[in-house]
């Protein structure tokens, strides 16, 4: 009977989500139709469409919302590769992420067969048919459980640890996905996995977004309401393996292909960069559209005026009927259809969509401008802005790591002009999610916008670079401390709170230490800070960590924990300049109540640190730690009971 | 032949069999009979093979449960070079070359040798004993898959359920491959500072067990002033921890290599620990220390691709063949 079948499904199924539950690229585009921002002066969506057709594929179902439905359905008609394509639509407006549109999909019938499902967000050439012949016979005659295959990328920058966020643990003959863990740090192992099997611990690969489905995919969405986004149903499928009785497996692509995923503006430019370095060949810019390519990946589009002495460097694109004013400098940047650009105006690293007109002697760098937006005179935009649809800029303005809207629609916005409006992510109350919105990497390191609103506006800048569980965690002891400062709670009872805490966001011991000490250190709010000097806020904290004494013993206890307690202090005062001006004296008190041995506090100062931060403390304690040598010396026989 | 002023060899001949005491309580093991000829003649052959004109054995004495790395120790004054070592139960026709290039290759502290296991699972047989006698150790090797550089070295029993990965261990490799079902050879390739840092530090008594393992380990960590010290003895410690770092400098002319050379890796710039793994698939390597492994490797002797000697020798004449059922081509008599 399955010959037969397979017979009959000779036609790939596709299925393309298009849209994304997510607000990554606003204001430049929103959730619903961000997979029709141009890259490269092409829709997302486009590129998308093309692999799927030039891999042999002849059904595509796309999803979009209601909302935004009308305008994909447009834009991809004038898509070149959906010609040959049979497009079916499919849309729902109770959608609310990734597990939700399996389900929709999964009641709609739409699915006869195994499928492709990728976001409408995948550049790349793959070759997907042999992939999912092998897919196919590996359900026939390995593995039936077999539920999907997962593309990965492999990065090819060995120090892209940015790129790949996450541990995946493969059998090495099979492929099968054994173990999977987005957070960064260590991981355990199950033993019993390395003992059956020889492994592969992969920490290189980054997502595709490609997968490869049966038809069992949507019901064991459908059957688990609860798996919202993907990593979800990886992880749930690995940890009731048994009861599910599904596997996965994954494939690596490695020279035989090519797939980048666009998600937040880090990845944005970073396929923007291989495409301009030709590795989604054929899907180049002169390819696919009408530009001619000159030497250091310069893209030149039709019908242009460029003056004589306009400088155009290493990979630029410049949009068909676009004028570029004297004296000019562009570099590594993309620039839009019909765009005009004054005179002596700098523009590097940037991504200027189409329509857009940047007067002169304006600089931008780093930075994203929407849809017929206007940049006048002198105007600086630096450094992750990202600049909405149909925004004007003032003359003289400078802009750096600001979010620009053309209209106030939330009256939550800092009026900059008439059509600027700068979106104030602290004040974001309503947004509930936690997750961190990235812009552009402008320098060696990733900046991230902070909009995690989390209860205290002067924890968020901190907790916006640790992962979650942790931040959540975070933000719970400082609940827990507050409340039990303010209301005299027992320490005991803290502890207890702490450790349930704990338990729920499976923090490990050390973590923990680091996290309590951390959230004692932080529990003034920002008002409370600026109203106190430096004596007084040092008493003040005095007497707070008296109070949390049962807490704290509790918690540094060894000389590990005591490591952590000194790195917390560290981590802390880097931030906090108050804390920084009394370090000594926090860590000085600390020794005095027992909690802190002499041993850790010497070794932590002998520790070498590469961060000018780092040095300046250790320089700062040199007299305690003079000071603790000399009653090292007097008193030798105390030291045992201290460094206990 | 050669001249091998760069390694000097080591064949460690003192083990007493404790695995197969039924076998070992009249002879040492060493001379045990594997076909025809003694234990030790096989990697001695390798050795001759490879053009080592000379080589130090060493057996068993008087000297109470010395460990490998012991033996090592006393011997320590008379090795001047890089050292090869071996055990005598190693028998294989592996190339020592590819061994020696891979050391050479990588200017490796440490190079220990595996084999993947053996594919021809399918020629199963009793072996005569105890059923519960034949057991495997399972050690955990974790190498790089690229580099094949050798990144953890564990033995299962040292954990219970789960085992953690450090993450310094992760971000040094981005894809690591453990396997637990690689048979270490007991052949390491190490260099002299290594024998120095052994001479220095005498808790360490056997290679595999413990030296190995903190080699590998060390690798991973920063070289730093001060480590952790031990409660045990914290003067020696302190002598002796940064000893591992301090005996690994290199000599002035290698610096002055690597300054000039534009080749090889920036990332490795800094390390001065390296060790590496060297996984060898089609050749037949067998350690015959245990009762399984011995009766195995007398069964498929023939099949290696080593000289046992003339034909005549194989049949001895003076043999009587009453047999009719006897396969000249799998068989050795004396």
């Amino acid at each position: 009977m399955s010959t037969n079948k397979v017979q009959k499904q000779d036609v790939l199924q596709a299925v393309v989500v298009a849209s994304f539950f997510h607000k990554n690229f606003w204001p430049a585009a929103d959730g619903d139709s961000a997979c029709l921002m141009p890259l490269v002066n092409r829709p997302l969506l486009h590129y998308t469409l093309d692999m799927l057709e030039s891999s042999g594929i002849v059904d595509v179902v796309v999803f979009c919302s209601s909302g935004s439905a009308d305008r994909i359905k447009d834009s991809v008609q004038l898509a070149s590769g959906a010609r040959r394509l049979n497009v079916v639509y499919t849309t729902s407006d109770t959608c609310r992420s990734f597990g939700d549109v399996l389900r929709h999909l999964d009641s709609c019938a739409l699915i006869r067969n195994d499928f492709v499902l990728l976001w409408g967000n995948v550049v790349g050439q793959l070759p997907l048919l042999p992939l999912v012949k092998r897919f196919k016979t590996l359900r026939q005659s390995g593995d039936r459980g077999a539920v999907m295959t997962i593309i990965y990328q492999r990065s090819g920058d060995p120090n892209a640890a940015s790129v790949a966020d996450q541990t995946i643990v493969l059998a090495a003959d099979t492929g099968r996905v054994l173990f999977h863990n987005r957070a960064r740090g260590k991981i355990s192992l199950p033993l019993e996995l390395v003992l059956d099997s020889t492994v592969d611990i992969r920490r290189d690969l980054v997502d595709t977004n490609v997968v490869i489905c049966s038809t069992a995919v949507p019901p064991l969405f459908a059957d688990n309401f609860d798996f919202q986004t993907k990593d979800d149903f990886v992880k749930g499928l690995l940890i009731n393996e048994e009861i599910l009785n599904s596997t996965l497996y994954a494939h690596v692509v490695d020279g035989d292909g090519y797939a980048g995923e666009v998600f937040d503006w880090p990845s944005y430019q970073r396929v923007t960069r291989d495409v301009l370095h030709r590795w989604t060949y054929p899907q180049v810019p002169e390819v696919v559209d009408k530009y001619s390519l000159r030497y250091g990946n310069v893209y030149i589009g039709e019908n242009l005026k460029l003056a004589l002495t306009c400088y155009l460097g290493n990979d630029t694109v410049v949009g068909s009927d676009s004028k570029f004013g004297s004296s000019t400098r562009i570099s590594n940047t993309v620039i839009g259809k019909n765009c005009t650009i004054g005179n002596n105006v700098t523009i590097e690293n940037s991504y200027i969509f189409n329509g857009v007109t940047v007067k002169d002697r304006s600089v931008i760098k780093f930075s994203v401008v929407g849809d017929n937006s206007m940049i006048k005179e002198n105007s600086h935009i630096t450094d992750s802005c990202i600049l909405g649809g149909g925004v004007v800029i003032e003359p003289n303005t400078d802009l750096k790591q600001l979010r620009i809207l053309s209209s106030d629609s939330t009256n939550k916005s800092k009026k900059l002009s008439a059509k600027a409006y700068a979106y104030n992510a602290e004040d974001d109350s309503d947004s509930e999610d936690d997750e961190d919105v990235r812009g552009l990497t402008f320098r060696k390191r990733t900046w991230s916008v902070n909009s995690c609103s989390s209860s205290d506006d002067d924890t968020a800048s901190v907790a916006a670079s640790i992962p979650d569980d942790t931040c959540m965690f975070y933000s719970e002891v400082v609940d827990s401390l507050i409340r039990g400062f303010e209301d005299h709670v027992h320490c005991d009872n803290l502890i207890l709170e702490i450790n349930s805490s704990r338990y729920a966001y499976n923090i490990n011991y050390r973590e923990a230490n680091f996290q309590v000490i951390r959230a004692m250190l932080t529990l003034n709010s920002k008002a409370e800070l600026e109203a106190l000097n430096q004596v007084r806020y040092y008493t003040q904290l005095q007497s707070k960590l008296d109070y949390f004494l049962p807490v704290l013993r509790n918690y540094i206890k060894t000389t590990d924990s005591c490591e952590d307690c000194l790195s917390a202090i560290e981590d802390i005062a880097k931030g906090e300049e108050l804390l920084n001006t009394v370090i000594v004296k926090v860590i000085h008190h600390l020794y005095n109540m027992n909690i802190l041995s002499e041993e850790s506090i010497l070794r932590w100062h002998e520790k070498e640190e590469d961060t000018q931060f780092a040095k300046t403390v250790r320089e700062k304690a040199n007299k305690l730690i003079e000071w603790l040598k000399d009653a090292e010396e007097e008193t030798d026989s105390d030291d045992d009971d201290d460094s206990s | 032949m050669q001249n091998w002023l760069e390694f000097q060899a080591v064949v460690m001949a003192a083990g007493k069999g404790s695995r197969i005491p039924e076998m070992t309580a009249t002879k040492p093991k060493c001379l045990l009979p594997v076909g025809n000829k003694p234990m030790i003649y096989y990697p001695l052959k390798l050795l001759e093979n490879a053009g080592f004109r000379d080589t130090k054995i060493i057996v068993a004495d008087n000297y109470a449960n010395w460990g490998t790395a012991d033996s090592l120790r006393h011997i320590s004054d008379y090795i001047l070079t890089d050292v090869i070592i071996l055990s005598c139960d190693l028998i294989t026709d592996v190339d020592l070359h590819q061994v020696l290039n891979i050391y050479r290759n990588n200017n490796a502290s440490l190079v220990s040798l595996y084999f993947s296991p053996s594919q021809d699972e399918q020629c199963v047989f009793t072996v005569p004993g105890l059923k519960s006698k034949n057991k495997f150790e399972k050690d955990i090797i974790g190498y790089d898959s690229k580099t094949s550089r050798l990144l953890l070295m564990a033995s299962a029993s040292d954990y219970e359920e789960t085992m953690p990965i450090s993450s310094s261990l992760l971000n040094k490799c981005s894809n690591l491959k453990l396997c637990s079902k690689l048979l270490d050879s007991h052949m390491y390739i190490m260099k002299r500072w290594l024998v120095n840092y052994l001479v220095k530090d005498v808790n360490i008594s056997t290679l595999k067990g413990e030296l190995l393992p903190f080699v590998v380990k060390k690798q991973l960590s920063k070289h730093c002033k001060n480590i952790e010290p031990n409660e045990k003895c914290i003067e020696d410690e302190e002598d002796e921890k940064p000893d591992i770092f301090n005996i690994s400098k290199e000599s002035d002319i290698e610096t002055k290599i690597r300054s000039m050379s534009c080749f090889g890796n920036t990332t490795n710039f800094e390390e001065m620990i390296k060790c590496y793994a060297c996984v060898i698939d089609s050749n037949i390597g067998i350690r015959a220390n245990t009762l399984y492994d011995y009766c195995r490797v007398n069964k498929i002797i023939h099949q290696l691709n080593i000289p046992l000697g003339e034909e005549k020798d194989k049949v001895s004449p003076e043999a009587e063949i009453l047999s009719n059922q006897f396969d000249k081509e799998t068989c050795l008599l004396a």
